[in-house]
């Protein structure tokens, strides 16, 4: 028997014995050591032994990312609810002012400042009607990182540990092998033992590499998945305000058309005024964070000089920048185009007044298509093949859902058309059906149900 | 008729280079076990096999060094180059990019081995030529265009398993007898030894090493064990 040509001979297996010795949990140790060090102070590793983790590491700059969008969600949460407060507060007191002015005043303008000093009270009380969804947004979220994050975290811990013994063991046979010779027994010994060593380690990080590439997928995917839970609630929240507000408002127009005013060349057609007051309100303001959040963008915090008591006299400011194209806007217009809970008109002006923006990157950027060589499955496979229909449907998404594609995605996962389509042709129907309720929106009679994010989690 | 053990003259070594999952244990395997190992695991680091084969009348030892395909294995492997007087540089008539990935092979096996190393290129399972991504005329040519020997072979079937390494020793001997390959050399990958039948010294003393030269066969169980004599 060729022992040098076998894996396993008693010469190995007298070595494994020994692996408990302490020269050898020494040895181990030492090279471990000078792993660790390696890593920490930053010296360049070995390109090659970098190189073949290159598929790990991408999947924890995915798991950093949303690590750190989630941070930054929450703080614009917190942020735009205290705005909320404070815009409301501020739209009831011109209210209050308006309705106090008109009451003095008896000529015909009074009775407008008076209308629509009423209207904008009510409008400031609807308003705060948003901080609720919001609230719950904030809570889940926290949740989302407490548990999950936190879970996946841990394993990511687990796994570093794991490849810095791995290359630590690497290291170790690097130097042996400076110097091996076959023919003498005392090396082979070292080098057996070392082999060993590096066999086992490897097994144990692989195992954890791909743990933690499932989990990211996971991870992603069941963020996804809640926030599309959530997002529905405000969204649906913010599109009655805007309407009952908006409604009222042209409500108002209406009644007051022909009026004289100062500048009546501003006035238009009830329509065009009534979109523009919808305009005023939906104005965005640019926020900093890049995150490839949609919900971020879909986050408006209305301008406050918009709200001046001109805008009664002029009806027509310039700051309408609506024009201000946002991902967010369209994802709700593409929502609003294809939801069965508006009513189409308002819809209809709606997308007329923003138009459909090709809107540029959404929280799909975060799960990265990826070559996976793993013998089991990843959902981000799941994603992409989902993203391939999903592009052929996006038109036809209002009227026809087809209800077997699974749907692990949030309703912006359509709209991002930028990521490479690969094939699965696996026969995926076990996590179809797994993932088959995960996004409420494909079905909007689901909207409520238990999203099955923890059991997977927990699986 | 049984040698004895020690009787051969030369000892060669070689080298097996290539991507993952080309078959260079399997080749390894076939060549001296004459069985082919159909669930290989992967190699970590290197493996070694020997066998004893005769070249002009001439025993010769040839110590087989299986090395690690896997990237990360890499800064590993070359610490092996050293001291080899052949190579096989082996790829997968399957899989083009086995094939696409020689040249960076071939650069690190002529940049650690000395100038004189046989390097003999193997195409390996040519059994499965219903999947063949690789024709053997531009491998071929490859191969002529590289000075490097050049077969396709089979560890499946045992197609020119043989012929492989014994071509390269045949070359190999070749440079010894016209005098390109100095015996005396360090890092020559060749070993000269009298062809007498030593003692069955199992002791385990470490030589002192010198650069690329080989210690005499005291690792008595690999010795005992070549498989028999071609």
């Amino acid at each position: 028997m060729e022992k040098g040509n076998q894996g396993y001979s008693h010469f190995d297996q007298f070595l494994q014995s020994q692996e408990s010795s302490v020269v050898n949990k020494f040895q181990q140790k030492y090279w471990k050591t000078k792993q660790t060090l390696i890593k920490v102070t930053g010296k360049k590793e070995d390109e090659h032994v970098v190189a073949s983790d290159a598929d790990l590491d991408a999947k924890l700059e995915v798991f950093h990312s949303v690590q750190r969008t989630c941070m930054e969600l929450l703080k614009v949460i917190e942020l735009y609810q205290r705005r909320i407060s404070f815009l409301s507060e501020e739209e009831n007191e011109l209210g209050r002012f308006l309705r106090s002015q008109g009451s003095q005043d008896k000529s015909r303008a009074g009775k407008i400042m008076q209308a629509t000093g009423k209207a904008l009270c009510f409008s400031s009380q609807q308003r705060l009607a948003l901080r609720g969804p919001l609230g719950r947004l904030y809570q889940e979220v926290e949740t989302f990182r407490y548990r999950a994050i936190s879970d996946t975290w841990l394993t990511v811990n687990r796994m570093e540990q794991s490849r810095t013994e791995y290359r630590g063991a690497l290291l170790w046979m690097k130097d042996v092998s400076q110097e091996l010779d076959p023919d003498t027994h005392k090396q082979m010994e070292k080098f057996r033992k070392v082999q060993t060593q590096v066999r086992h380690t490897k097994t144990s990080f692989d195992k954890l590499k791909n743990d933690v590439c499932q989990k990211v997928d996971l991870l992603g995917a069941s963020r996804c998945n809640l926030l599309s839970h959530v997002l529905t609630t405000y969204q649906t929240t913010l599109l009655h305000f805007w309407e009952k507000t908006s409604h009222t408002m042209a409500a108002i127009h209406e009644s007051f058309k022909g009026c004289q005013t100062h500048e009546a060349s501003a006035l238009g057609g009830s329509d065009q005024a009534s979109k523009k007051k919808v305009k005023k309100k939906t104005k965005a303001k640019a926020e900093n964070e890049e995150t490839s959040q949609n919900t971020d963008e879909t986050l408006i915090s209305i301008e406050q000089e918009t709200l001046s008591s001109n805008s009664i006299q002029t009806g027509n400011d310039e700051c309408f920048s609506g024009g201000q194209e946002r991902d967010g806007l369209s994802l709700l217009d593409e929502i609003l185009g294809s939801s069965s809970l508006e009513d189409r008109g308002f819809s209809q002006e709606w997308r007329e007044v923003f138009g459909e923006d090709e809107p540029a990157g959404s929280c799909r950027a975060e799960i990265q298509p990826s070559e996976e060589e793993y013998d089991f499955f990843l959902p981000s496979k799941l994603l992409d093949k989902d993203m391939n229909d999903r592009q052929a449907t996006v038109s036809g998404w209002a009227t026809a859902i087809p209800q077997n594609i699974p749907e692990s995605s949030s309703v912006a996962s359509q709209i991002s058309s930028k990521s490479a389509v690969k094939d699965t042709s696996k026969d995926l129907s076990a996590w179809f059906n797994l993932f088959a309720d995960l996004d409420p929106l494909s079905n909007p009679d689901a909207i409520g149900r238990t999203n099955e994010e923890d059991e997977l989690l927990n699986a | 008729m049984t040698t004895a053990p020690y009787n051969y003259s030369y000892i060669f070594k070689y080298i097996i280079i290539g991507d993952m999952g080309v078959g260079k244990s399997c080749l390894l395997h076939q060549f001296t076990e004459k069985k082919f190992m159909a669930d290989c695991p992967h190699t970590i680091g290197v493996e070694f096999g020997t066998r004893i084969i005769e070249v002009s009348g001439q025993k010769v030892k040839l110590q087989i060094w299986d090395t690690a395909g896997q990237e990360r294995f890499r800064a590993v492997t070359r610490s092996y180059y050293r001291g080899a007087a052949g190579a096989l540089m082996v790829y997968d008539i399957t899989r083009r990019s086995t094939y696409n990935h020689l040249s960076s092979w071939l650069t690190d096996a002529r940049n650690l081995t000395n100038p004189n190393t046989v390097i003999i290129l193997i195409g390996n399972k040519a059994d499965l030529e219903a999947q063949r991504d690789v024709t053997y005329e531009e491998a071929k040519q490859f191969a002529e265009e590289n000075g490097l020997l050049f077969l396709e072979a089979s560890a499946k079937t045992g197609e020119n398993v043989e012929d492989a390494f014994l071509e390269a020793a045949k070359k190999i001997y070749q440079n010894i007898q016209d005098g390109s390959l100095d015996l005396n050399a360090a890092e020559s990958g060749v070993q000269h030894k009298p062809t007498a039948p030593q003692g069955g010294r199992l002791s385990s003393d470490a030589q002192p090493q010198k650069e690329g030269m080989f210690a005499h066969g005291d690792w008595g169980q690999m010795a005992l064990c070549d498989g028999g004599v071609t």
